[in-house]
């Protein structure tokens, strides 16, 4: 049969080696059908045919295509790099696709700075980021190493870890930064005089002029392009920035409106909101969240809203459970006093808006998940879909609970992979390093989840995020947890259909189903196929987001 | 180098309902310097119409020329933003959160043009022993009167005087060395706008005598001078803390706690000493 529905401009049929929909009623297909940006059919060519279209894009006939991966945790501040230089231990695309090589030792690190240097005029700033000095055996940097690079320009290295900045000579001169200077977090040498290294944001605020072009630049347009481009490369088709201030400033509002309405912006960007302040605010910041929403459009959301309500696990200070830390000083933080996240969260739940809450420790999961039952006994909401973002250590009894109040979690699974042999040797220990982010655990007690990277905390991508999940590897060959591995299947749908599904925005992303944004990513091989242990090094060729193709300009 | 005045910063800690919100509302209003007040809750505060010159988003400015400032996502970039401003407060209070360590908000008060004066916590007579329990906050509880420079009992007049003895030995076990006192809000707020005049005196119900002052010059030439001069301090003086200048133009920070004097060389410019007592 062929529809009466006349053909339209713009109808498009991709056909493909292989195309996994992330709809199990109908699991893989061979050829798309798109109108207005939309799925129209997905099947075989003939199934796509009937609705009259003459337009076969063949291009992607080698390729596999998969539903769209959808990020439901990470953040703008991934597209920093286009403002400043990359000097990480390993080497990475730029939002821009340029690879940038790793930098393994102090003197490459000079040698980089003396190059921007002599392209800088004098006096002018130099802030280069995700200097990651963990693996480096050479000396640990000092403003002497830095200044060699320069004496005429004030210069700033930002760690990746977030929590240090190294500095010139220079920058201490700058700001009076002396031997016993009353601010923790300056560091000295032997000798007692400051050695550059600036700990924690509040250190790093006395370079003053420095730490402030760090701090404005998550509001800077080639930030927020930096993160498609960044996202796109990773074949990413919805990203979501989980916890800005965008809402705050109408003329912010106004860019990010703009700039994710551009073709030129490859990604679907889910934009959250980030609870800040007290519980008296949240009726005025309920208002400008809505306010704000009326305003999106098909490539910008505003789907859920996001608490923050501790630290980290390997910095120590997430709130965990007894027996507490392995080793090192407990210094767990709530961010809220735990009496009144019913208070901050009521009115958001009430206005049937999501909540995403960042929980790393187990007490921190149950201090929340404590929350939403309050919440739910006060005010039905059965759909509600709470999420406990990171629930890296969250318990059994707590998921069932979860799981019984219709909450959601969302693993860094990723952690098992980068952070996984530290945290079973220094932090929790052994037997909670196993059953961190227990994705097998959660399937079987039915608790809904999906995978994030954080990025730029961890890269941005899903090909990893699967490949920590289905393997569960360290870098040195252990496998943490093999009775919380899942298989492929489960690990696609957590990052596309169950990651929509947290954003509520399942009806139109996350999979690919007649009438939902044909939003896909286009890989060189198939998940399903390759063997487990390779999922993370398949090609990926770029994404289709509303039809609309984006080729990765990734150089390597 | 920068030679411009620091900005005095007290930064105000202390658990949910120990009073911080009522006492940053009675400074405020009853203010007779140019304050800038940082919030954490910015809805919370509840200044008198009357008072409000002007309102913005994350700034409320004062008809006596105080600001009431909204944290926001950072602090460093309100501190920042209160340095830009074409007049200059006299002196900056920090709202902690409730769960927050003071030392941790203070830890920013050191940023170019402010100098950090000192931590008050307050302590709510009514519920402490219970908080000091709190599976949950009890360790953050713990924390933040650890982090004081001055620890202030609020709520004591609706207190059983059996009660707010409980709650001084309580606070005793946690913070041994730190003053502690019950005073009025009134008093209090009165206390905490006048650290930068010469000398201050207040005297509550109980008969504590508490006074803080501040030494703009201390005419020591060399550190033997000044480590003689702080040590013959009486021993009411419980805290001192500041930077001074010596005859050779170098700079000496001074922390007294206790009977401990720590006297260290600093590049900081010269903050004046300021000296807490109790008796």
């Amino acid at each position: 049969m062929t529809s009466t529905q006349p053909p339209r401009p713009g109808d498009v049929i991709y056909t493909a080696r292989l195309i996994r929909t992330a709809n199990p009623s109908h699991p893989t297909a061979t050829a798309i059908a798109i109108r207005d940006g939309k799925v129209l059919s997905v099947g075989t060519l003939e199934d796509c045919q009937q609705w009259g279209i003459t337009n076969i894009d063949r291009q992607f006939e080698d390729k596999v295509l998969t539903a769209g991966f959808v990020e439901a945790h990470s953040h703008v501040m991934t597209g920093m790099y286009s403002t400043f230089p990359y000097v990480g231990w390993f080497g990475r695309h730029m939002p821009d696709g340029t690879w940038v090589d790793a930098v393994k030792s102090t003197e490459e690190l000079v040698e980089r700075l003396r190059v921007i240097a002599s392209s800088t005029d004098a006096g002018l700033p130099i802030v280069v980021a995700g200097f990651d000095p963990i693996y480096l055996d050479t000396d640990r940097l000092s403003c002497h190493h830095l200044d060699e690079a320069t004496t005429q320009h004030p210069i700033f290295v930002y760690h990746a870890s977030g929590h240090l900045a190294t500095v010139n000579s220079y920058v201490l001169n700058k700001y009076s930064i002396g031997p016993n200077h009353p601010a923790p977090g300056v560091g000295y040498d032997d000798a007692g005089q400051p050695n550059g290294e600036l700990r924690e944001p509040a250190a790093m605020a006395l370079a003053r002029d420095e730490f402030r072009l760090l701090g404005r630049v998550v509001f800077a347009p080639e930030t927020l392009h930096g993160f498609g481009q960044t996202m796109r490369n990773a074949g990413i088709t919805t990203a979501t920035d989980l916890g800005n201030a965008f809402h705050a400033n109408e003329e912010i509002m106004r860019n990010v409106y703009e700039t994710t309405e551009k073709d030129s912006f490859p990604v679907r960007l889910a934009s959250v909101p980030r609870i800040i302040g007290g519980p008296e605010g949240m009726e005025e910041m309920l208002r400008r969240v809505l306010s704000s929403r009326v305003k999106t459009h098909d490539k910008m959301h505003i789907p859920v809203v996001k608490m923050v309500l501790d630290g980290s696990i390997q910095g120590f200070t997430a709130v965990i459970n007894w027996p507490g830390y392995f080793t090192g000083e407990d210094h767990g933080q709530f961010l809220f006093p735990p009496e009144q996240v019913v208070d901050f969260l009521r009115p958001f739940h009430e206005a049937g808006i999501g909540i995403h809450c960042h929980c790393n420790g187990s007490t921190t999961s149950g201090v929340f998940i404590d929350a939403i039952e309050q919440l739910l006994r006060d005010h039905a909401w059965l759909d509600h879909r709470h999420t406990i973002t990171h629930a890296q250590l969250i318990t059994h009894a707590q998921m069932r609970k979860a799981k019984n109040l219709g909450m959601s979690a969302n693993f860094f699974v990723n952690h098992v992979w980068f952070w996984g042999e530290q945290h079973r040797d220094f932090t929790v220990g052994p037997d909670r390093a196993s059953a961190m982010n227990p994705c097998a655990t959660a399937d079987r007690i039915g608790l809904q989840y999906s995978f994030h990277t954080d990025s730029p905390v961890t890269p941005a991508g899903h090909l990893h995020t699967m490949w920590a999940a289905v393997n569960r590897t360290t870098p040195h060959g252990s496998i943490l947890g093999s009775n919380e591995r899942i298989d492929i299947d489960r690990a696609f749908h957590a990052v596309t259909i169950d990651a929509a599904y947290q954003l509520h925005m399942d009806d139109v992303v996350g999979s690919l189903e007649v009438g939902k944004y044909a939003d896909m990513t286009v890989l060189d091989a198939d998940p399903y196929e390759v063997d487990p242990t390779s999922i993370r090094d398949i090609n990926i060729w770029g994404t289709i987001v509303g039809g609309v193709t984006s080729k990765s300009t990734a150089t390597r | 180098m920068t030679s411009s005045p620091r900005i005095p910063v007290l930064v105000v800690g202390g658990y949910l309902g120990a009073g911080k919100t009522t006492l940053i509302n009675q400074i405020l209003q009853s203010a007779t310097q140019r304050i800038a007040v940082v919030v954490n809750d910015f809805g919370s505060v509840n200044i008198d119409a009357a008072l409000i010159a002007e309102k913005h988003d994350d700034t409320i400015e004062l008809t006596n020329g105080c600001i009431c400032c909204a944290v926001g996502e950072s602090l460093a970039d309100v501190l920042f933003s209160i340095a830009d401003r074409p007049t200059l407060p006299e002196l900056v209070i920090i709202e902690a959160s409730g769960v927050a360590n003071p030392a941790s908000v203070a830890a920013f008060a050191h940023i170019d043009g402010f100098h950090h004066l000192g931590n008050v916590v307050l302590v709510d007579a009514l519920h402490a022993e219970e908080t000091a329990r709190d599976s949950l906050v009890g360790k953050t509880f713990l924390t933040q009167l650890q982090s004081a420079d001055l620890i202030a009992l609020t709520k004591t007049d609706a207190a059983s005087s059996e009660a707010v003895k409980s709650v001084e030995t309580l606070v005793e076990s946690i913070a041994p060395q730190i003053p502690t006192l019950q005073l009025s809000t009134l008093r209090l707020a009165d206390i905490m706008t006048n650290t930068s005049v010469s000398t201050h005196t207040d005297t509550d119900a109980n008969h504590t005598h508490f006074s803080t002052m501040t030494l703009e010059h201390v005419g020591a030439a060399t550190e033997e001078q000044l480590r003689a001069f702080i040590s013959n301090f009486p021993t009411s003086v419980v805290r001192a803390k500041g930077i001074v200048q010596l005859a050779d133009g170098t700079h000496r920070l001074i922390q007294k706690v206790g009977s401990t004097v720590t006297i260290s060389e600093t590049a900081l410019p010269t903050s004046g000493l300021v000296i807490i007592s109790v008796e």
